[in-house]
């Protein structure tokens, strides 16, 4: 018997304790009762474990796959690497089982389609979901067109809302900007049949969008110059009076967090984080030319138009507090990133409209990973975006289209 | 050179030798790639760990910020202190980013304003929403259907003399009338607007609450002390009355039924058939509760105070020996009635004061109390998913919230 036969033979005799041992460990597999019914899993280590049947659930919707594939190792200590793994699996589990596109058993990203597009009236700016219908502010004929989510029906439109720009679901009312020198907030009560929309107060000049912190409505209003002269107006929707915060350049985008207002001031590049009586808390240097802001829930996403970027700013704490400093947690760049404009998010993503991409582009809001970009028609020239609970939705200026995604 | 200088000199050394390790330390911050881009951290100790894209996403949606401004100690061991802050956080932020009005944009708490209300029939006692309409029991014998969107009045039911409580389930709305003996109202959403049927009138006397599992549909019957079940299929109704005194209210947890009784100052877990599994006592004058899917929220408008009953366990299966968890006061609390719960918060009633008071649901924080118009008597509650809606006795108005 040579040398090369002897270590053959003991090669075999390995590899076949190795198989007898794998296969023994499969019959091995430990079982339990949970909820009545016999459950069996992969790991050996785990058999009368007290959390046994939540280890269970921890591999059964892939929170966890163990140590190897046959062992779970329940008595180790939980390093802080592996608990960053934990948390945020078990975070983006409950979000993407929780969220209505699951229910409803729709899973792709989303989608443009000639079908999926709903003529609105001319010149389309900014658009809100009251979680039924969309309404889209349309400048040049002065109207919000009302256009039914489910189906994308044209329902109707409503009229003198003098160059509608910004729009808001709020009070049980639907809140308009538009005008020019003054500008003015509308109001209409959507359970009417559509007609003239009423003005609730004149604004400065040139107001945009618009939000709300529960109470009072705030709007960013650009100036007549849209270089200098811009303000913030702050208004009592009971009985209209308006009251005005100055010395800002041109803002234009402005958004409520739980906490506070947050406003864009886009020839400054300056996201600013307002108190209620309209002083400065806190400015925060972003890209250039940034527009329409949107709130996570931790984050405020910031897309930069002539930058090509989005400045994500951390305005929140672990806790949900806002934090006392604001700060730029990152900037994204790519993605498809041409001329972005306004930001949505959705529960579980952003949305980003390319104004002269043509385009939108998304990310997981929860890790910032980019989801990818999309393309609109050519000369579509995406603008605003809302989220209704099922789609986004975008308005086209280029062909005055308000389009599902 | 004497001794205060060579103490300024290494004061100064320590301080530009601190702003130069601060300032490598953020140039030293680590970066990897994930999902095919570059991530980079404040952090200088997380290069090359297996689960850097996993700490980037938990820094970068606020559920940890690390052990200092610099460092995460990857491999430093989990306390079951932080875990506790770990889980409650990853809990606290999925509730945040999927409730539906996190995607509609409101950010606000809530609030009442006129616009934000529908006039609906005479005393309007309770609301349940179908997920796109809501539909209001008025005492004085309608049930109005309110669109949630928009507030409009679609149709008003007529025919439900004394109409109490409401509840949606298998295509129908079912509305308790608070007669001797009691009576159950039902409407097909789907037909027009018009009399309501009636499906029984022999549940026990005065009816109030009433709820749903899975077979039958379950009413407190206030006048005669007891508990009606009934079957939608054969119509038959069961009513039993040991062991009630004044039933006010009933809910279904998903396990078992519960009746708040404020002849006794109890509230009963009751079985399918219909005998008492468990009698919480010491309330005053319990009434309309609330399940937030762990807990049971009992306003008590007697003592003035919620009190919040566990009544599962960690995995969601019904406990053995429920128990009081917390009661809670403040909060602008002042005879609460009712309570309903969105997912994330639970907003109860003060009916004898005109406001309504808030906590969010997983840490009993309170979030405030909101007025609402004087007079108004707020009573009833539901979420349509995206409000609240409470209805006003007093003014006899359905509101927003």
């Amino acid at each position: 018997m040579n040398r090369g036969r002897i270590i053959d033979r003991a090669m075999v005799l390995s590899i076949v304790l190795a198989l007898m041992a794998a296969g023994s460990s499969r019959l091995r597999a430990d079982s339990g009762t949970c909820s009545g019914q016999m459950i069996a899993l992969p790991f050996m280590d785990v058999a009368a474990n007290p959390f046994f049947c939540d280890i269970a659930e921890a591999y059964f919707c892939g929170l966890t796959n163990g140590t190897s594939s046959s062992t779970y190792s329940p008595s180790s200590i939980v390093t802080r690497d592996q608990m960053a793994a934990f948390i945020t699996r078990t975070q983006d589990s409950a979000i993407r089982r929780m969220n209505r596109r699951a229910a409803l058993g729709q899973w792709t990203q989303g989608v443009f389609a000639g079908g999926a597009m709903t003529d609105v009236d001319t010149f389309p700016y900014l658009v809100k979901s009251d979680g039924v219908d969309i309404w889209v502010a349309s400048a040049a004929t002065s109207t919000v067109s009302r256009v039914r989510a489910s189906d994308g029906h044209f329902i109707e439109s409503w009229t003198g809302a003098s160059g509608a720009r910004g729009v808001l679901v709020a009070r049980g009312r639907i809140y308009v900007t538009g005008g020019s020198t003054p500008g003015h907030l509308y109001r209409f009560d959507p359970s009417q049949a559509a007609g003239d929309v009423v003005t609730v107060a004149d604004l400065e000049p040139y107001p945009d969008s618009l939000t709300t912190d529960g109470f009072f409505i705030w709007t960013a209003c650009n100036g007549s110059t849209f270089s200098n002269g811009g303000s913030i107006c702050r208004i009592n929707p009971t009985n209209g009076n308006v009251t005005k915060f100055s010395g800002f350049v041109s803002p234009n985008g402005i958004l409520y967090d739980g906490s506070n207002i947050w406003m864009i001031d886009l020839p400054a590049s300056v996201l600013y984080k307002l108190n209620t009586n309209g002083t400065i808390a806190q400015s925060i240097t972003v890209g250039a030319t940034p527009y329409y802001p949107a709130f996570d829930g931790t984050n405020i996403w910031v897309p930069n138009k002539n930058n090509n970027s989005v400045t994500v700013v951390r305005v929140k704490d672990s806790v949900g507090a806002p934090l006392a400093s604001a700060f730029v947690l990152t900037t994204l760049t790519g993605n498809g990133l041409d001329n972005p404009i306004c930001a949505s998010f959705d529960g579980q993503r952003i949305l980003v409209t390319n104004n002269s991409g043509d385009g939108v582009s998304l990310w997981k809001a929860t890790d910032l990973s980019p989801l990818g970009a999309f393309s609109a028609p050519s000369g579509s020239h995406p603008y605003g975006a809302c989220f209704d609970g099922v789609n986004f939705w975008i308005t086209l200026q280029g062909t005055n289209k308000l389009a599902r995604f | 050179m004497n001794h205060t200088r060579i103490r300024y000199r290494a004061i100064a050394l320590a301080l530009v030798m601190t702003v130069i390790i601060a300032g490598s330390s953020r140039l030293r911050a680590d970066s990897g790639s994930c999902s095919g881009q570059t991530v980079t951290l404040p952090f200088t100790d997380v290069a090359g760990s297996p689960f850097f894209c996993q700490i980037a996403e938990a820094y970068f949606s606020g559920l940890s910020n690390g052990t200092s401004a610099t460092t995460y100690s990857p491999g430093q061991n989990v306390t079951r202190e932080q875990m506790a802050a770990f889980i409650t956080r990853t809990q606290d932020q999925g509730i945040r980013r999927r409730s539906y009005r996190a995607a509609l944009d409101q950010w606000w708490e809530g609030s009442f304003s006129t616009g934000g209300t529908t006039d609906v029939g005479n005393g309007p006692q309770s609301v349940e929403s179908d997920g796109a309409d809501l539909w209001v029991a008025s005492f004085g014998g309608t049930v109005t259907r309110v669109h949630g969107s928009d507030g409009r009045a679609l149709g008003t039911w007529t025919g439900a003399d004394m109409a109490d409580g409401v509840v949606v389930i298998r295509g129908r709305i079912f509305i308790t009338g608070e007669t001797s003996p009691g009576s159950l109202y039902r409407i097909d959403p789907k037909q027009g607007a018009g009399p309501v049927d009636v499906a029984t009138n022999s549940l026990g006397n005065d009816p109030r609450g009433i709820t749903a599992d899975e077979s039958f549909i379950w009413t407190a019957n206030y006048g005669s002390g007891s508990v009606s079940r009934f079957n939608p299929a054969s119509g038959v109704v069961t009513t039993f009355s040991a062991g009630f005194s004044l039933p006010e209210e009933i809910l279904y947890d998903g396990s078992h039924i519960w009746v708040s009784d404020s002849g006794d100052g109890t509230i009963k877990e009751v079985a399918s058939n219909g005998s008492i599994l468990q009698t919480l006592s010491g309330f005053n004058a319990p009434h309309q509760p609330t399940f937030d899917g762990s807990n049971i929220w009992l306003p008590d408008s007697g003592a003035g105070t919620v009190t919040v009953i566990r009544v599962k366990d960690s995995q969601g299966n019904p406990l053995v020996q429920p128990f009081v968890l917390a009661t809670l006061t403040g909060n602008g609390l002042a005879d609460p009635y009712a309570a309903a719960f969105d997912g994330e918060r639970v907003l109860v009633t003060n009916l004898g004061t005109d406001r309504v008071s808030l906590w969010r649901a997983t840490d009993f924080a309170p979030l405030g109390s909101f007025s609402v118009s004087s007079g108004s008597a707020p009573r009833g509650l539901c979420s349509d998913g995206i409000n609240f809606w409470v209805t006003l006795a007093g003014t006899s108005k359905l509101a927003r919230f």
